[in-house]
């Protein structure tokens, strides 16, 4: 499976969840007894106000269900990126291992550092997270890529650590832009 | 650079810094309950006539920053207490490329919700109605106006009258 139907496969999940949510909301509104056999008993009492504390438990749910797909997206985009880091390793050091070490005649001078060439190559465990896996894409792609790459990890930064200050930032961006950001940055790569 | 200039200069960073966060946080609690009031004025009329209701409730710890745990969801309830809602939650200052977000949302279907962000124009604030990041339409400045109108199209929407 190419990466970007990995990607596809991951997001089209997400739909899949998303209209299970909507069916289970549908059914709620339409059914009494339904709720409780999906809503924890202590937020589907019989009161007057039934209905409210259902819809609020359904808000929560749609929140938490699209920010768990945005972190599972990105992670599959890392993912993605770090197998692409690594076979590009591969093929780098193929051609310098031939190239760099490459002498016309036996009078010529080897290299400098022949011996060590591989090791100027950045392989994938030198690229600690996705920052760092940014910073070696920025010029395989767009300004616009990159500066929308960042805000996305800024986003998952933000999420994964508790929605704290000072650790990332929360963005407006949808979970279908930012399937259609990441898809652009694969086609870019690839 | 001399050891203690530095030192000097990183403690002026993190003073700067933590000022500004002061400050920014200062200016969302002051604007969301300016925001929560000219809504309340924009609406008295109905509330006296009882058609209208407010109330204000805890933010739950999983949709927000954490220091806002002291600042509130107001929920405008139409048509009396038992009727549906329209709810406003301030979920943090923390966002890219505006000074803070409140979700903004016909109780139910958050999915269809709209994003209420603060921007700040010199020492003037305003906020705005946005759908994504990335939108086509136009971004429009939230007031009473925008705001009964969508109002309107949700209640159009989603009740039968």
């Amino acid at each position: 499976m190419s990466a970007k139907e990995t990607l596809e496969e991951t997001y089209q999940k997400y739909v899949s969840w998303m209209k299970i949510y909507e069916s289970a909301k549908e059914r709620t509104q339409r059914d009494k007894n339904f709720a409780p056999k999906v809503i924890p008993p202590g937020k589907s009492k019989k009161t007057p106000y039934e209905h409210q504390i259902i819809a609020d438990y359904f808000d929560q749910l749609y929140t938490e269900i699209t920010e768990l797909y945005i972190l599972n997206i990105i992670t599959t985009f890392e993912r993605m990126v770090f197998n692409k880091i690594d076979n590009a390793y591969g093929v780098i050091k193929d051609i310098v291992t031939v190239e760099y070490n490459k002498r016309y005649s036996k009078k010529d001078k080897p290299a400098p550092l022949y011996h060590s060439a591989v090791s100027f190559i950045k392989v994938k465990e030198d690229i600690h997270n996705l920052s760092g896996a940014r910073k070696v894409l920025e010029k395989q792609i767009t300004e616009e890529l990159s500066e929308d790459l960042k805000e996305i990890i800024e986003y998952r930064n933000w999420l994964s650590h508790g929605k704290r200050r000072n650790v990332g930032e929360a963005s407006i961006l949808t979970i279908e832009q930012i399937k259609e950001i990441l898809m652009k940055i694969i086609d870019e790569i690839e | 650079m001399e050891f203690e200039e530095k030192l000097a200069k990183l403690a002026k960073i993190n003073k700067d810094r933590s000022d500004q966060l002061e400050r920014n946080k200062n200016i969302w609690i002051q604007e969301v309950n300016n925001l929560y009031k000219n809504i309340g004025n924009w609406f008295a009329e109905y509330i006296k006539k009882g058609y209208m209701s407010v109330d204000y409730d805890n933010l739950q710890v999983a949709e927000c920053e954490e220091f806002l745990m002291n600042t509130q969801i107001m929920r405008l309830n139409l048509g009396g207490e038992q009727g549906p809602s329209v709810i406003f939650e301030p979920t943090g200052i923390n966002i890219v490329g505006a000074m803070g977000k409140i979700d903004l949302y016909y109780r139910g279907h958050k999915d269809e919700g709209v994003f209420l962000l603060l921007f700040e124009n010199g020492e003037k604030f305003h906020w705005e109605i946005w759908k994504s990041r990335k939108q086509q339409e136009d971004i429009m400045k939230f007031n009473e106006e925008t705001l009964k109108k969508m109002i309107d199209e949700w209640l159009e929407k989603w009740i039968e009258i």
